[in-house]
């Protein structure tokens, strides 16, 4: 009932782990798929060895989650093992990526792409970096000449860029679709944001200010990605504080075609996939749908 | 709903136990079980994984930068804590062989004095200068590198000769990996059940970034551990390789 297509990747659920999360090696991202995940994505892979930013990274309180992780990677040079262990894996596998020019998107895509991952998810949208990330995403040009540069090298393997929420983020995506994007995935986390501890008068995540996601920015999410489904052609892709059954269907309703889980993790633990898949068969049961494509975007 | 955030507490006391090694009490009581750890924020500066050696209290060696700035914080300063995190010692039997070596004493302490078992303790370190916690330990042996204090030998040596001459229901220790790398083949040898405390390097604490994740099975040293028992540390990466802090291959 919840096996789906996307751009040609089959899923026997629309439920993908985002970007960012659990993605670091080849043995976490296997236990991810084997807990009920439609897909995959590894952590952004960069251009070359970063070691991210200094904890705090992840902090959470209420419905709010906020990370500064700042795009740890060991850079592609230095996956071979990842790679080897990610051979046997039972659910397509997501590749997401970041670099610090157009020029170097090209060539970390290029390292990528032999290893036949089912897609590319460039990042051009995190917001914990001063130097790569959403700078990329952030102007409509910009982001089109990175889409260009990355379809000039990914073959037959689709590419996604996942999107910053800023105001022109519809600009943005059309921009990108106009340069060959073949999906859009809204969105990276937003603000950023800042929490100061009192006591101390100093702030509390280690780059100062971090990315902000969870529950609580899940309503801002439904209306982008509404938007971005009328703005665009394309398939479009939803994240940010989905955490049940309830809330995929929403953003699927809102226009989502595949949905990625991200800081659900915290909230209901690595197998929040199987959970959200059998609360989102339950629903539809009830109601009587059969597909999750009756219902991509069923709201407008 | 899960808070995930450092909360700062006044430091009460600072207890010099060696050169190197501090320990730290704060204004703060945490329900705990012995081997979890806290993320411990110097505020300003960096946050650190720290097994709890009591419940408000965190025992640290001076090794990097954030341990360097946590080792300059006085009496009346806050630190930030966030947990505790982790699974904790949880052993079978009643028969209890600890060992500790170097740091890896301060969360053995924790066990040795909050644990219901009866304890047999080795606790090692290069010199006497950096043994402590002597006082917490039942049936202790002592073992340095150089034979200032107690027996010269490594703590491996002092629990391959126990584990041969008693019966115990578990091992459970804290130190060097290469230290546990020995023990697990001693335990192994003597078909005695470990539990070790493990170490990885960590970002989020609560399971979600999957740093400390461990070849093959993904075991999350922060989340699933750091208290390893035996199937999970054979066939593992444990005293092989770990992974820095951008995620890269470093060689044991």
């Amino acid at each position: 009932m919840l096996a789906t297509d996307f751009l040609g990747i089959h899923l026997k659920n629309p439920l993908v782990l985002a970007a960012g999360l659990l993605g670091t090696n080849a043995s976490i991202l296997k236990r991810v798929a084997a807990s009920g995940a439609g897909a995959v994505t590894m952590k952004s892979i960069g251009p070359k060895p970063r070691a991210g930013n200094p904890n705090p990274t992840i902090i959470s309180f209420g419905d709010v989650v906020m990370n500064a992780v700042g795009l740890p990677s060991p850079g592609y040079m230095n996956l071979d093992r990842e790679w080897e262990g990610l051979k046997g894996i039972k659910v397509p596998l997501f590749a997401s990526f970041y670099a610090g020019s157009v020029g170097e998107f090209a060539e970390v895509a290029e390292a990528i792409v032999p290893h036949k991952p089912a897609l590319l998810d460039v990042n051009i949208g995190c917001p914990n970096t001063k130097s790569h990330g959403a700078i990329f995403g952030k102007d409509p040009k910009v982001a089109a000449k990175v889409v260009t540069a990355v379809k000039e090298v990914s073959g037959k393997i689709p590419v996604m860029p996942k999107l910053p929420p800023s105001d022109n983020a519809l600009e943005v995506a059309k921009a990108c679709v106009d340069a060959g994007a073949d999906a859009i995935a809204g969105f990276n986390t937003w603000g950023p944001g800042m929490v100061i501890d009192i006591n101390t008068r100093k702030k509390v995540l280690g780059f100062g200010t971090g990315g902000v996601s969870g529950p609580a920015i899940r309503p801002l999410m439904v209306k982008k990605i509404y938007d971005l489904y009328e703005a665009v052609d394309v398939p479009v892709v939803a994240v940010g504080g989905i955490t049940t059954g309830r809330d995929a269907i929403e953003a699927i309703m809102a226009g989502a075609s595949m949905v990625e889980i991200g800081s659900g993790t915290i909230y209901r633990g690595m197998d929040v996939f199987a959970k959200v898949a059998a609360e989102m068969e339950s629903w539809m049961r009830e109601n009587d749908v059969k597909s999750i494509k009756e219902l991509v975007g069923s709201a407008h | 709903m899960p808070t995930n955030l450092p909360q700062t507490y006044r430091i009460t006391d600072v207890i010099e136990q060696t050169p190197t090694v501090k320990t730290f009490e704060f204004a703060h009581e945490l329900d705990f079980i012995p081997g979890q750890f806290v993320m411990v924020w110097v505020p300003g500066v960096d946050e650190i994984p720290v097994s709890l050696s009591g419940p408000s209290q965190i025992t640290v060696k001076n090794v990097g930068e954030a341990t360097a700035a946590l080792h300059k914080l006085k009496k009346g300063n806050f630190i930030g804590i966030r947990g505790p995190y982790g699974n904790g010692f949880a052993l079978p039997g009643y028969k209890v062989l600890i060992v500790g070596g170097g740091v890896g004493i301060a969360p053995m302490k924790a066990l040795a004095q909050y644990g219901d078992k009866d304890f047999t303790s080795i606790i090692g370190a290069q010199t006497s200068d950096e043994i402590f916690f002597r006082n917490y330990f039942p049936g202790l042996h002592v073992c340095t590198d150089d034979g200032s204090e107690g027996e010269k030998a490594f703590t491996t040596v002092v629990a391959d000769r126990l584990l041969g001459e008693q019966k115990f229901d578990a091992v459970a220790a804290c130190g060097p990996e290469i230290m546990l790398k020995f023990l697990y083949q001693i335990a192994d040898k003597h078909n005695v059940p470990m539990f070790f405390s493990m170490e990885r390097w960590m970002k989020c604490g609560i399971g979600i970034c999957g740093h400390c994740a461990i070849d093959p099975t993904g075991w999350r040293v922060c989340k699933d551990g750091p208290v390893a028992d035996k199937a999970i540390l054979e066939n593992s990466e444990f005293f092989k390789y770990k992974r820095d802090m951008a995620g890269t291959e470093v060689k044991l």
